[in-house]
């Protein structure tokens, strides 16, 4: 008999049905949960008589009539109904107690009980709470499962933010039901059957019309709810198709912003908001009219009770304590009847948003889980030709993008497609990087099927990089190492990475079907790099990076990162010393004429009214913006014991009348507006009232708001800069003074926030460079920050820390989307990547077409140098789409592409020689 | 006002800008970088795209241009204090046509390309200013062009 299909589960198409689904995965922990509840019942039941026995014995004194006479406690004894003979036995006699020992026993009895029952409660609650949570894990794991094997083109018509919502949010009420959904039926019907069984017991008839009554429920209610089901399935879908278009104007925002669409969008939101409004309120109104007919049946019952039973017990077929027994065993049949028809609305619903769920995730030519088996095993480099014959792509629209191609492509060669967009060049890279699937004919690789290889296969051997440049958030370096990681290799010690462990993390992976691998192990597969292990990292990352020419880019990112982590203690310590050296080089050489370095003791022309005030930097720059220091009571109080707030307010008067007189007629985009520093275009309109009031009235008169107006634009002030001739050598050392006092008796809030400049200690608020440095560059010097730039590296390459910075440069975040980087510098990290990988096979898809021509072209002729193993490097085969089809001459093959055909594959040279077409393109 | 004062007579000086209003003056004062340099330092290179002109306060500089095969850059002029460099390939929208050189410490005024386009269009009296100057460069060039002739007609006659 074949062995057990490891992937069968997976392959399967994802039950229809939830209580399906959970029954599945669940049988055992639900029969055991049931077989819980009965354990529980007795004690659970005696929690409920006991009170009843401790009032009517010890308290009201039933059993102790005379003084002296003694109850049985904790007797034990089964006894029959009359019915069936009465006979009893006892199995254990108990302890003989008189009235005040029994009262206190009865209660200490009474007491254990709660506890047990109160721990039975417990551990049920808590066992259906983790049942929940599990199997919720399960299915998110499994719908996340089925994302990464929908087939590439499907993601067309799939929006993101709607599949985040289905697994996280539409999913997540499953969770608390899951628990519930076998047992509470169970419990509850027990519980209306046995209610039930009294009252025909006690009456035929008169239960009858319970059925009857029940009966009519059944069938009415579950008509009614038809149409509060087909709500709630619209109300899902709606609120499913609002988040997917709140995550279109997110990703979209520039497009309304150019077009002045957002009233559009405002419009659409409101008329979705609207739509779900009226399902909401439709659907409420329903569920109170169920809630009401239910209502009124269960009270219809006891008014027929009474009726048809006074009539049964006026005539006498009836006596009046049966009709009194039936009336209180209907009393406990309502609230289970009406627990089994909430349970039942809640399935019902969780079913439908369930089966609305699943069906966007039972997509129609997913891969073969198969095909996505983790592999640990190293993979060994591939040999042959990829050899395609009558290979014809159409996308889903029925568009042809390629038909009637038949080449041979050996896998270490270095070949061009040409061709313009459209032409079918781009989808044969993407038949060949198994993006797309063929439409008919086949591609062969070694005379199997490429598009049969696991991904393990596929993915290891061959890089691919496209136009499209979506890079997920993390630092530089995981983005670059993403394309190794194919399998956890080594264990890691995560207690030294501080990662705790939950004791069942094991169990309950299994518990829900989840993967074992493990994300915190180590990914990288460095061998696939070329490289030993992590130590040859660096200079791995260095070259590639290099090749594309983003070297530079990572290391003047390093000098732009600010240094907070305790890893970087080090470093820090080290920048120290380049900053003193920094400063020797300053002092005597023309570097001082382009440099001002801060000292506690001096005004710095080159920095600001505030820099010099401040002295030293916030964790949070918003804190010290002119807007935040007007504001902040401390400071001004320093200004005013100075005797500066009078000063800075008729400068930033000054200020204000300069900027309106220069400034006035010009339009808010007038590239002039770059030049006043510290005004906006906008706030320009606000301050002739405020200057005429403040000319009126002095600094006396104003009031605060306007106060504050004014000595912020003072606080933006740099002498060098604006040349106005504000600030004399007299305003100079009160600013110097108040610099002093405000570090003096600094608020704790504020110190906490606040690191001042310190020639000897690193200032963590502050980028690497602003460290090294200590100071600023001067205006008005032709080069000095390239000078400056300059003197820095050589030091950080004196000081061999090079590979340090170049360590900090790969930690910068690269924002969501990658969005920190700019497209053409993602582009590039995108064939970097392509290239670490250590693939036989790259295929890059206009991969670098938003450089301009001439890096391209540098770029191109470092690719071919690494192809071809020039310098010691593994060759590997290069197939490269060109957006410039210039550059075809310098590749050993070129593969000619027009109108989605294959037109003409050759050497460059042939080709040149015999192909009119092509010469012209490459001329 | 003393304010930028000096800036300005310094912008009043130059002929194209002498006519200008006394607020646009100030405006482009405003603007304007100072820009120091030392002996041998490069203001800018011939062919580079050209993103400001210079005003030159102290010092002076030496315009070199390179002939079509690439040989080594001549001195064509020598710049001293008051002249204005590089205003042509801003308004022209040109490479730069000769490399500007420092000869002693040099301080100039440095106007961006966009402010003065900036001028240009809003005053005519600047437009005018500048075609003017352009007139007379055309002649001293055109005047220049036709001694050259004369005497690569003389030196043929005699050779």
């Amino acid at each position: 008999m074949a062995e057990k299909d490891p992937f069968h589960d997976q392959n399967k198409p994802l039950d229809t049905k939830l209580l399906r689904y959970v029954w599945r995965h669940t049988r055992a922990e639900q029969i055991w949960i049931l077989f819980v509840i009965i354990l529980s019942m007795p004690t659970y039941f005696l929690v409920l008589d006991l009170p009843v026995r401790i009032i009517n014995q010890p308290i009201q004194g039933r059993g102790f009539e005379q003084v002296g006479d003694t109850q049985q406690f904790l007797d034990i004894s089964f006894g029959l109904p009359n019915f069936l003979g009465g006979q009893s036995w006892v199995l254990f006699e108990g302890f003989t107690l008189e009235r005040w020992p029994y009262l206190i026993a009865l209660s200490c009895l009474f007491l254990t009980l709660v506890c047990i029952n109160g721990l039975f409660k417990f551990y049920i609650n808590t066992y259906k709470g983790r049942l929940g949570e599990r199997m919720l894990r399960r299915m998110r794991y499994s719908l996340v499962d089925r994302v990464l094997r929908f087939p590439i083109p499907h993601f067309k018509r799939v929006k993101g933010s709607e599949v985040a919502s289905m697994v996280k949010d539409e999913i997540e009420p499953f969770g608390e039901f899951i628990g519930d959904a076998f047992v509470q039926p169970v419990y509850l019907g027990g519980q209306a059957l046995v209610a039930f069984v009294f009252i025909l017991n006690q009456s035929f008839w008169l239960g009858m019309i319970a059925v009857a009554i029940i009966a009519f429920q059944m069938v009415l209610i579950p008509y009614l709810r038809r149409r509060v089901l087909e709500l709630g399935r619209m109300r899902q879908l709606t609120a499913r198709l609002l988040s997917g278009r709140i995550g279109e104007i997110v990703d979209g925002i520039t497009s309304v912003h150019v077009n002045d669409t957002s009233n559009y969008e405002r419009a659409e939101i409101s008329s979705r908001l609207s739509d779900i409004f009226f399902i909401r309120y439709e659907l409420y109104q329903r569920k109170f009219i169920i809630k009401f007919l239910n209502n009124l049946l269960a009270q219809i019952t006891p008014f027929l009770f009474y009726v048809v039973g006074g009539y049964f017990a006026i005539r006498g077929t009836l006596n009046v304590g049966q009709l009194i027994g039936v009336i209180n065993a209907y009393k406990d049949l309502p609230s289970p009847i009406n627990g089994l028809i909430m349970w039942d609305q809640k399935r019902t619903d969780i079913n439908i948003k369930y089966a609305q769920i699943i069906e966007q995730f039972n997509v129609k030519g997913m891969s073969d889980a198969r095909l996505q088996a983790p592999s640990l095993e190293p993979v060994a480099p591939l040999t042959g030709d990829i050899e395609v014959s009558n290979l014809a792509v159409t996308d889903e629209t029925g568009t042809v993008l390629l038909e009637d191609a038949d080449f041979v492509l050996p896998l270490k060669s270095v070949t061009a497609a040409v061709g313009p967009m459209g032409s079918g060049a781009g989808a044969t890279a993407s038949v060949l990087a198994g993006l797309i699937n063929p439409t008919s004919g086949r591609v062969r690789l070694g005379g199997q099927a490429l598009h049969d290889l696991p991904q393990s296969i596929r993915g290891r051997r061959f890089a691919y990089a496209g136009t499209e440049t979506y890079l997920p958030q993390s630092s530089l370096m995981d983005t670059l190492l993403y394309v190794n990681k194919h399998a956890p290799l080594r264990e890691r010690d995560l207690k030294a990475l501080g990662i705790e462990r939950h004791a069942r993390h094991k169990a309950e992976i299994i518990a829900s079907g989840n993967t074992m691998l493990d994300f915190h192990a180590d990914w990288v597969d460095y061998e696939a790099m070329g490289i030993k292990d992590e130590s040859e990292l660096l200079p791995k990352l260095h070259d590639v990076l290099s090749a594309v020419e983003m070297k530079d880019t990572v290391y003047e990112l390093a000098l732009r990162q600010s240094l907070t982590e305790p890893r970087h203690e080090e470093l820090r310590a080290k920048l120290l010393e380049v900053r003193a050296a920094m400063r020797a080089r300053i002092e005597g050489s023309d570097l001082s004429d382009l440099v001002e370095v801060w000292e506690r003791s001096d005004y710095n022309d080159h920095a600001t009214i505030a820099e010099n005030l401040l002295f030293g930097s916030a964790k949070d720059s918003s804190k010290v913006s002119a807007d935040a220091l007007v504001a902040n009571d401390y400071l001004r109080e320093v200004l005013r014991e100075e005797g500066l707030e009078k000063d800075l307010f008729s400068m930033g008067v000054e200020l204000a009348e300069t900027a309106i007189e220069l400034f006035a007629d010009l339009s808010p985009d007038n590239p002039f507006f770059e030049q006043l520093n510290f005004m906006t275009p906008e706030q320009l309109e606000d301050y002739p009232p405020i200057l005429v009031r403040a000319r009126e009235k002095g600094f006396d008169g104003a009031s605060e708001s306007d106060r504050r107006m004014i000595l912020k634009l003072p606080l933006s002030y740099e002498e060098q800069r604006n040349r106005l001739k504000l600030l004399d050598e007299g305003l100079q050392n009160r600013i110097l003074a108040a610099r002093k006092r405000f570090h003096e008796n600094m608020p704790e809030d504020m110190a906490e926030q606040f690191s001042a400049y310190d020639q000897a200690a690193y200032n963590v608020n502050n980028s690497v460079q602003d460290n090294i440095l200590f100071g600023r560059i001067a205006h008005g010097s032709s080069n000095a920050a390239d000078r400056v730039g300059e003197a820095i590296r050589e030091l950080l390459a004196h000081f061999n820390l090079g590979e340090a910075i170049f360590r900090v440069g790969l930690e910068f975040d690269i924002g969501t989307g990658g969005k920190r980087l700019s497209e053409n510098q993602r582009q590039r990290i995108l064939v970097a990547r392509a290239l670490l990988k250590g693939a036989d096979m790259v295929f890059l898809n206009r991969a670098l077409n938003t450089l301009d021509a001439r890096q391209q072209e540098r770029i191109v002729n470092n690719l071919l140098a690494r192809a071809r193993g020039e310098d010691g490097h593994k060759p590997f085969g290069l197939f490269m789409v060109l957006s410039t089809s210039r550059y075809a001459q310098k590749f050993d093959h070129v593969m000619m592409f027009q109108r989605q055909r294959l037109i003409a594959h050759d050497t460059p040279e042939r080709l040149k020689d015999d192909n009119d077409a092509y010469a012209k393109l490459v001329a | 006002m003393s304010k930028l004062s000096d800036e300005v007579d310094l912008l009043r000086s130059i002929p194209m800008l002498a006519n200008m209003p006394a607020n646009k003056l100030k405006l482009l004062a405003f603007a304007s970088d100072h820009m120091n340099y030392k002996e041998g330092d490069i203001l800018f290179h011939q062919g580079d795209d050209a993103d400001a002109a210079y005003i030159v306060v102290e010092g002076g500089a030496d315009v070199l241009v390179a002939s079509h095969d690439g040989g080594t850059p001549s001195k064509v002029a020598e710049l001293g204090p008051d002249s204005f460099v590089g205003d042509m390939a801003i308004i022209g929208d040109i490479p730069r046509t000769a490399t500007v050189r420092a000869n002693s410490d040099l301080r100039t005024l440095r106007i961006r390309k966009e402010h003065m386009m900036d001028m240009v269009k809003d005053s005519p009296t600047l437009a005018m200013a500048v075609l003017q100057e352009l007139v007379n460069r055309l002649a001293k060039t055109t005047q220049d062009l036709s001694e050259a002739r004369d005497e690569v007609a003389q030196l043929r006659a005699n050779g």
